[in-house]
């Protein structure tokens, strides 16, 4: 108990510091959030249950086409899709939200499209929550020639040689158009292990690009723009960006730069700095994390909103994903397998399929692909559903040991985990 | 008392339209399939694209399913370990028809031996004998099988490739058939003879009169192409003679299946002409063409110029038409997405695709079957065919 109260004290003077701060630097700034305020929010972020050891909490997310449990996992459907998923699949699975890709999505089919499908979500017949990213991640991950200045990124059309740029003005309008319930303002992305002033110049960078895309925006009332906080693994700069941040009028923020590379040692580390900085009355997206024992940590710091494309994208190699990690069905092991994938898992794979028949159409049919897809998304929901539920009935610490135990029947925890659990008050003995 | 699988009709004609029932099929003794009927081609043991649970959103209505060698043999050693076919692949509630081609693939032609016969598998090639082919029966438990033959003829076919494949089909059955009525685990299940003989009506008609002696469930029409795309360019005029003969020399009791991607068109001659069963390969293939049939469509304004037949997703004209495939067509496809969205998912090789044009032309063709049943009993059967030919022969002239 004596962390979490320390815990509690640091958040305290955060919060006193931001506001100065921020007054300081914004005389407006109260002025502007009244004002705001004044019409109806299009994201309403309710707290449910808070821990009582951990910083994690259940809430209900309150957007225009659908009310989120958080904490939630948000599979990812890049080009308006989620790879041969029926979204009428996807609701009896539970998903209340689903991610699209900007960059993608602004290629093909278009905006033009989209504009006159009337948004992403009559298009592809998503009736629940949508979010999507600005398409930064993958001008820098996807494009050779991308290069950053102040006015955006600018890179190289793969499609015809000539030279585009992608400004946070352009992304938000690419957004506006989608129309997904959450959108996120356009960010310097830099390689998560970059050191140096780049990571200074890319987090205030980011602060600079964030003005920009609220001041664009076109439909506040409709979509949220979330921040992205920056910093790299400098536990100063992501607090320096955190209170930077948190001075605008949003209504949930993104924890970004990190799960891309980074020891997990560093990776825990400045999610626990991120979550201490970040206001507990709204949403907490940390982006790009997806394994299991990840989202049950980062859960345990008080994140609220996690996206991964790895649980499809094992799928499409023939992996089911288990407590222990995953089964991958194309060995010749599972040939005469009878059980299903998982004995306890609900999901209608499992309920339907043997390990021996999915052995023999995975990577042959299409149907193997939809199949695994089913119960990894299945599982990640009930992960969350768990994690959920654990915090409401108050035993959450003991659900993350039985859990942790269950993966690591042998005790041999990886540090990293015990470390990160311990910083919250949960000891894995 | 052993119930056997039944097939009855009231029709007395011998070479028309008919209308019939499949029954006392022993697994689903509650069951009657009406004919004409249609059987759901799977491969690997499902529906391709289609989950079961998606199968189900296609249709709630009982179905037959059509199984074939090619993309299940190598499950047999498998197979061994659970009750049946349909218990491995978990299509429990469904009956099924094991063929012995893939009625969606070409067949490869050659290395038929005296007493056995060749099937492709994606690994290779595997060597049926009557006894390795009966062994697979005993372990897939197939509800309606047809007896090893070799059908490796077609409108090419020299004389004495027919005259082998009959001889060989012969006393492939002759085998087949003793350890069908000797075997306790099959010999309740629905066992069909081939009929062999390429387009040479004298081997038709050798072939019949060895097969109508036998105690047999019907027959498949066999030998008439080598299976895959190109059975769809068929014209009935090139059959014809060969089906009307042989039909005429059967008896009208026995059931009668013709298997492989029919076109439309002359699907409804051969029906016409009395065949009872066939398979849904052919809305499997137009699925991998990224075409969705639209032939029984009211067709909209902007295609009069071009009633099509098949719409091509692909097409640049559909990137901003917000209408579904075919505004009458109740399938989830065409109910909750429009063509523009099929055309982005076509554009970015989305697996999404091929599942909704799967669900539609599933449906579609299953719906096309009901149609051909209603007018069959209400007497306008010929009225309805010279619609498909209408439709079918303008877009064969553009």
């Amino acid at each position: 108990m004596y962390l979490h109260s320390a815990y509690g004290l640091w958040n305290f003077m955060c919060f006193g510091l931001k506001y100065d701060k921020l007054c300081d630097k914004y005389p407006d700034y109260e002025k502007n959030n009244i004002q705001m305020s004044e019409k109806r929010p299009a994201l309403i972020f309710k707290v449910i249950t808070e821990c009582q050891t951990t910083k994690a909490r259940v809430g209900k997310m309150t957007v225009p086409h659908h009310t989120v449990d958080t904490p939630v996992f948000m599979p990812v459907g890049t080009k308006g899709t989620l790879k041969g998923i029926l979204p009428e699949q996807l609701k009896q699975l539970n998903c209340q939200i689903i991610l699209g890709n900007t960059y993608h999505l602004g290629t093909k089919p278009g905006i033009d499209i989209l504009q006159k499908a009337g948004g992403l979500h009559k298009f592809m017949n998503w009736d629940r929550a949508l979010l999507t990213d600005s398409g930064g991640f993958q001008m820098v991950s996807l494009l050779k020639f991308a290069e950053i200045n102040e006015q955006g990124v600018k890179f190289i059309s793969p499609y015809d040689d000539s030279e585009c740029m992608l400004t946070p003005e352009y992304s938000i309008k690419i957004q506006n158009t989608i129309g997904a319930d959450i959108i996120m303002q356009l960010d310097d992305v830099i390689k998560t292990t970059t050191t140096g002033t780049r990571v200074e110049e890319a987090m205030h960078r980011t602060t600079r690009w964030l003005d920009r895309c609220l001041s664009t925006h076109q439909k506040p009332n409709e979509q949220s723009i979330f921040p992205i906080m920056q910093g790299g693994l400098n536990a100063e700069l992501r607090s320096e960006s955190g209170l930077q941040l948190t001075q605008r009028k949003v209504n949930g923020y993104a924890i970004g730069g990190l799960s891309g590379g980074e020891s997990k040692d560093d990776f825990w580390k400045m999610v626990n700095v991120s979550t201490n900085i970040l206001p507990k009355d709204k949403p907490r997206y940390l982006m790009g994390v997806g394994f299991a024992v990840d989202l049950i940590v980062c859960s345990a710091l008080g994140v609220d909103m996690f996206d991964c494309v790895f649980p499809t994208r094992t799928a499409r190699f023939g992996c089911a994903l288990v407590l222990t990690g995953q089964l991958n069905l194309k060995q010749g092991q599972y040939g005469n397998d009878t059980a299903p994938i998982d004995e306890f898992c609900n999901c209608s794979t499992c309920k339907t399929y043997s390990r021996a028949y999915l052995h023999q159409i995975v990577t042959m049919e299409t149907v193997g692909c939809h199949l695994l897809s089913v119960h990894n998304i299945a599982f990640q929901m009930r992960l969350m559903q768990n994690i959920r539920e654990s915090i409401k009935k108050g035993e959450f610490p003991q659900f993350v040991q039985q859990f942790m135990l269950k993966v690591y029947p042998t005790k041999e925890y990886p540090s990293w985990i015990v470390d990160a659990l311990q910083a919250v008050n949960i000891y894995l003995a | 008392m052993i119930v056997k699988m039944k097939f009855f009709t009231e029709s007395a004609a011998r070479c028309a339209a008919r209308i019939g029932t499949l029954s006392e099929i022993e697994r689903m003794p509650d069951l009657i399939f009406e004919t004409p009927l249609l059987l759901i081609y799977t491969k690997r043991g499902c529906v391709p694209h289609l989950t079961k649970d998606v199968l189900k959103m296609v249709t709630t209505e009982q179905q037959f399913l059509s199984v074939s060698l090619p993309s299940t043999i190598t499950m047999a050693e498998f197979v061994k370990q659970t009750p049946s076919f349909t218990d491995f692949v978990s299509m429990q509630e469904y009956p099924t028809f094991l063929s012995i081609n893939d009625p969606a693939e070409t067949t490869t032609s050659g290395h038929q031996e005296k007493h056995s016969i060749s099937i492709w598998a994606k690994h290779g090639r595997h060597i049926l004998s009557p006894d390795s082919y009966m062994d697979i029966v005993e372990t897939f438990k197939p509800d309606m099988y047809v007896a090893l033959c070799d059908g490796d003829t077609d409108e090419k076919s020299s004389a004495k490739r027919i005259s082998k494949s009959i001889e060989r089909s012969k006393t492939q059955l002759e085998t087949c058939l003793l350890r069908h009525n000797s075997s306790n685990t099959i010999k309740s299940k629905g066992i069909l003879g081939a009929i062999e003989g390429g387009y040479n009506l004298h081997a038709r008609e050798r072939c019949i009169n060895y097969l109508k002696d036998k105690t047999l469930l019907g027959y498949v029409i066999d030998g008439l192409h080598k299976n895959g795309p190109q059975v769809q360019k068929i014209n009935t005029d090139q059959i014809r003679n060969v089906i009307e003969h042989t039909i005429n020399l059967l008896p009208t009791d026995k059931l009668r299946v013709s298997m492989g991607s029919w076109n439309p068109a002359t699907l409804v001659d051969l029906i016409d002409m009395g065949v009872d069963v066939f398979d849904s390969s052919y809305a499997y293939l137009a699925t991998e063409k990224a075409t969705a049939l639209t032939f029984l469509c009211d067709h909209q304004p902007t295609d009069n110029h071009h009633t099509s037949y098949v719409i091509s997703v692909a097409e640049d004209k559909y990137a901003d038409d917000f209408t579904p495939i075919c505004k009458s067509c109740e399938c989830l496809a065409c109910q909750k997405y429009t063509r523009a969205y099929l055309h982005h998912l076509c554009h970015c090789k989305e697996l999404l695709l091929l599942v909704l044009l799967m669900i539609h032309n599933t449906h579609y063709y299953l719906q096309f079957f009901k149609t051909i049943r209603k007018h069959i009993k209400e007497g306008t059967f010929k009225e309805f065919q010279k619609k498909i030919h209408l439709i079918y022969d303008k877009k064969e002239e553009s």
